[in-house]
């Protein structure tokens, strides 16, 4: 709250753009047409700093429409309409609820830590964004590979983050001073350049989907009509890619005209030239700015723009950003969540599994039904003889569903010179064989790759055989082994897929001898000693695994590294890849067989 | 709700324009699948194409959209007022959604929990199944559908029957849809029975060509700011196209499909090493619905050909570690089969 920020210190950064007025731009821009852009993607930690811009966006925005707030724990039967049952129950009388989704109608739909959300939930709130029932805000805490499911992200026209801004927590003086304007901005006019200017950002930008450059088309026209432009600018196209793609403006430089080519920006270079060969780079694009009545009409709108991102790596950034966004998405999105109202049913019971289970409410009738005739003679005086039929506690049923819990098989390969040359092609052999029957299993698969200094998650859990397909074809082998970084790598994978609800199981590919230590310094010594460290935490988290000798001679060592990890030692002689995947399958089997109950 | 985009307006994508519309004319070629990025107007082109087609007549208070001409005997409805003259009824041709976490009382049906609870009765509410009765049934990220609501659904979708035996009910009735699918591969594979049982299948990519990207912002730009009008102006075009669709389906039966057609299409599938006969059927079906949207009399071995990588490419037995895609494979194939014809 704007209150509390007063006694914060303040952090002042001078190159850091002011992001309250970004803030209270991206509102005033929402406002304009909240349903057609969809929403707002804020990414920050909860705080003063997130509080204050939701203050901003609120007291802008919020005047007409009504706000509601959830978060990802809602019940799925709680999203969407359904029936009161107690009301019903009590009444005699269906008694409709409304779901979540149908309360935020013509509003807000606030959405707190929207990197948690299901599938299920965000292909939901999707649909309705869609169909232009609310917008959302989504409150994104996510860290490192957690992200929005992209389906929602693709849908949300302007983003905000809030980690580049500097702290003089003083938004007071930036809200005020712009007036939100009433009209609707149709009667903007947007020249051509401007508007090829939208798909070739785009597309630089890696945003493959053609819902990008429309939110950029839309926020740029928004732009302009708060300005009391007729025309779009390139300035309102410069501010909108800053509010659509999340992007930190920087000065533009001098447009001196001389520019040289940027060869950081293949793709739009590419795609600028093969598709209007006249323009052969994208520097030429928009010279034929005849229509457009803006000033600055011989300005270069595409070196304009690249010239105010480009030095900020902006392929980069914004690719790790929002590379969740792009065609190959990567990094988890939400939990996987045991639903409670998915998967086969198993026969009803007397107790709920926890909160959220449903009443199945079939068979707490036929649980009712048998001693109506009883309670009606025993409850005489009662004012619910009247009733059709007498419910109780003791008969309320529950549903249970049974889902089959998924697999995560995560190959922590030793692709270091000693195992490279002896049994590196033959790992890819089983890998591959395995990759195979995943796919039809639906279970996925994680690649850790140790050699060199470090260790590397090549391929992050994925039932994509496309993306580990990929993968494997890139993996090199050669130089030392930095084991017990290959381990802590594991055993990250490994717990946070416990957290998602999947069974980990760690295929360890190694011959057990290490060489270099977990901060990537040589030393068979230390590197040892950081091995049985990793094994012995591997051990006490209590995840699975299986190590596969795979030097010439199996020797004692990576038998020990076996017994401190606590998994199993699997040696495996030459030639018998197709041995290994067979041993590997049978223990995947073992540990997904437990479909148990939820 | 708001407007429908207008079919016609459509910028490129024109297998996947082709495979619906085909799709439409004999929905016995058994659903479409169509796997791309975000962004790439899947859901537009079938909502738009279910705009192109006129309202279906239904029977007047059927809950499953019963044909009145055609009266099935299966419909719990229809065989109540069976004694009764039927009265019709108009409706647009349904689009349903199945969303990815629907249960499976939500698209198969279930006890109505209403009668149930106020009347004591024990009457059957209809779910997902039976409102896409003679419409389209569409599954966004049918990739990520749960194993047990897609065994469902093959099994309706093969049948054209709902059987609903549950919750102490025990009814039959008829589903008959077009199964439009789409999703992104990267997020998951689609199980080869699943693959298998769409008719036609096709990889949708957004352009990469400028202009043709600039097109589509423009006509999108143009339908968000003034529907009606946009709408008005395409008004003629997607009448048309409304036209010649029904006039193919009126003409499919009496289109030749001579057995030298059948040899090319068994040769193609036996080439390929695709396992049952539904790849040729499905070819031929496809053929002759391309044959009838062309005017044609007969099928030519090169409306085949032109059909036959949207009928083959998801039927391939895969080899996960096969670095060239299907579709390479199917044009090859087809590239020495139309050697062989000529």
């Amino acid at each position: 709250m704007t209150a509390d920020t007063g006694d914060l210190p303040m952090i002042e950064r001078p190159d850091a753009p002011d992001i309250w007025s970004a803030v209270a731009r991206a509102a005033d821009v929402f406002a304009m047409d909240p349903f057609l852009l969809g929403g707002i993607h804020l990414k920050s930690q909860a705080g003063p700093v997130r509080d204050a811009a939701i203050e901003i966006l609120q007291s802008r925005i919020s005047k007409q429409l009504p706000w509601l707030r959830m978060t990802p724990s809602i019940a799925d039967d709680h999203l969407v309409d359904g029936y009161d049952l107690a009301a019903t129950l009590a009444q005699r009388e269906l008694v409709a609820r409304s779901g979540m989704l149908s309360r935020a109608k013509g509003g807000i739909l606030v959405i707190a830590m929207a990197e948690r959300l299901t599938a299920l939930q965000a292909a939901l709130i999707a649909a309705a964004i869609d169909r232009r029932e609310f917008a959302v805000l989504l409150l994104d805490e996510g860290l490192s590979d957690e992200a929005v499911h992209p389906c929602l992200l693709d849908r949300v026209a302007l983003t905000l983050e809030l980690s580049k801004g500097r702290l003089p927590l003083k938004p007071g003086d930036t809200a005020s001073a712009l007036a939100a304007p009433q009209e609707t901005p149709r009667e903007v006019a947007v020249p051509e350049p401007v508007m090829e200017a939208c798909c070739a950002l785009a597309l630089a930008l890696n945003r493959s989907s053609m819902r990008a450059p429309s939110h950029l088309l839309n926020v740029t026209r928004i732009l302009a009509h708060l300005d009391g432009e007729a025309t779009a600018s390139t300035e309102a196209l410069r501010e909108a890619v800053g509010l659509v793609f999340g992007l930190t403006p920087i000065a533009a430089e001098d447009d001196s005209g001389e520019n040289p080519e940027s060869p950081d920006i293949p793709q739009l270079d590419d795609t600028a030239a093969e598709s209007q060969p006249e323009r052969n780079q994208a520097e030429n694009l928009p010279h034929d700015l005849e229509d457009s009545e803006h000033a600055g009409a011989d300005e270069t709108i595409a070196v304009d723009i690249l010239d105010a991102y480009l030095p900020e790596d902006v392929l980069q950034a914004a690719a790790a950003a929002r590379g969740a966004r792009g065609g190959a998405s990567s990094g988890k999105r939400g939990p996987s969540q045991r639903s409670v109202s998915r998967g086969r049913r198993l026969a009803a019971r007397p107790r709920p599994e926890n909160g959220r289970s449903a009443l199945d409410i079939v068979a707490t009738l036929r649980a009712a039904v048998p001693w109506q005739t009883i309670r009606r003679t025993a409850t005489a005086s009662d004012a619910a003889t009247d009733r059709p039929i007498a419910i109780r506690r003791e008969d309320f049923r529950y549903t249970r569903f049974s889902a089959p819990s998924e697999t995560l098989a995560i190959f922590a390969v030793d692709a270091s010179g000693s195992s490279a040359h002896a049994r590196l092609g033959e790992a890819k052999g089983a890998i591959e064989t395995l990759l195979g029957q995943c796919y039809a299993r639906r279970d996925a698969v994680a690649l850790i790759v140790f050699r060199g200094a470090q260790a590397e998650i090549v391929l992050p859990p994925t039932r994509s055989l496309l993306r580990a397909r990929r993968a494997l074809v890139a993996m090199a082998g050669g130089g030392p082994t930095p084991l017990a970084g290959g381990l802590a790598l594991a055993r990250l994978l490994a717990g946070k897929a416990a957290e998602r609800g999947q069974n980990a199981i760690t295929i360890l590919m190694t011959d057990g001898r290490a060489n270099i230590a977990l901060d990537g310094t040589a030393g068979r010594e230390r590197a040892e000693a950081d091995t049985r460290r990793m094994a012995a935490a591997f051990r006490l988290a209590g995840l699975s695994s299986v190590l596969v000798d795979t030097a010439r001679r199996p020797r004692e060592h990576a038998a020990d590294l076996a017994r401190a990890m606590g998994g199993e030692y699997l040696p495996l002689p030459a030639g018998r890849a197709q041995d290994l995947s067979l041993a590997v399958r049978s223990r995947m089997d073992r540990q997904s067989s437990n479909t148990r109950p939820i | 709700m708001p407007q429908t985009y207008p079919f016609s307006a459509i910028v490129g994508q024109y297998e996947m324009k082709r495979a619906l519309l085909l799709a439409a004319i004999d929905p016995a070629i058994g659903g479409v699948l169509v796997l791309g990025d975000r962004g790439t107007g899947k859901s537009t082109a079938v909502r738009a194409l279910a705009a192109l087609l006129p309202p279906i007549k239904t029977v007047l208070g059927c809950r499953f959209n019963c044909d009145p001409a055609a009266p099935t005997v299966d419909c719990p409805d229809c065989q109540r007022n069976s004694n009764a003259r039927l009265k019709i009824d108009k409706r647009p041709i349904p689009v349903i959604d199945l969303p990815l976490g629907a249960s499976e009382d939500r698209v198969a049906g279930a006890l109505d929990i209403e009668a149930a609870l106020t009347q004591g009765k024990k009457t059957f509410q209809p779910g997902l199944l039976a409102a896409a009765h003679r419409g389209f049934l569409y599954v966004d990220e049918v990739n990520l559908l749960e194993d047990h609501l897609v065994d469902l659904l093959l099994d309706v979708a093969a049948s054209g029957v709902n059987l609903v035996e549950r919750d102490g009910l025990s009814l039959r009735h008829p589903a008959r849809f077009v199964l439009v699918g789409s999703g992104n591969p990267e997020e998951g594979e689609l199980r080869p029975q699943l693959l298998d049982r769409f008719g036609l299948s096709l990889d949708v990519t957004s352009p990469t060509d400028i202009a043709e990207r600039i097109e589509v912002v423009k006509r999108r730009d143009a339908f968000e700011r003034d529907p009606a009008q946009f709408l008005d102006s395409w008004a003629r075009k997607d009448a048309a196209l409304g036209k010649r669709i029904l006039k193919a389906r009126a003409e499919l039966n009496e289109i030749a499909v001579g057995d030298e057609i059948l040899e090319i299409a068994a040769g193609l599938a036996i080439k390929l090493g695709i396992d049952g006969s539904r790849g040729e059927l499905t070819m031929m079906r496809a053929a002759r619905a391309l044959a009838a949207y062309e005017q044609r009399e007969r099928v030519t071995p090169e409306l085949l050909l032109a059909v036959a990588p949207s009928c083959l490419r998801h039927r391939l037995r895969r080899d996960p570690m096969d670095e060239s895609g299907s579709s390479i494979r199917v044009e090859r194939a087809i590239a020495s089969i139309s050697v062989a014809v000529a």
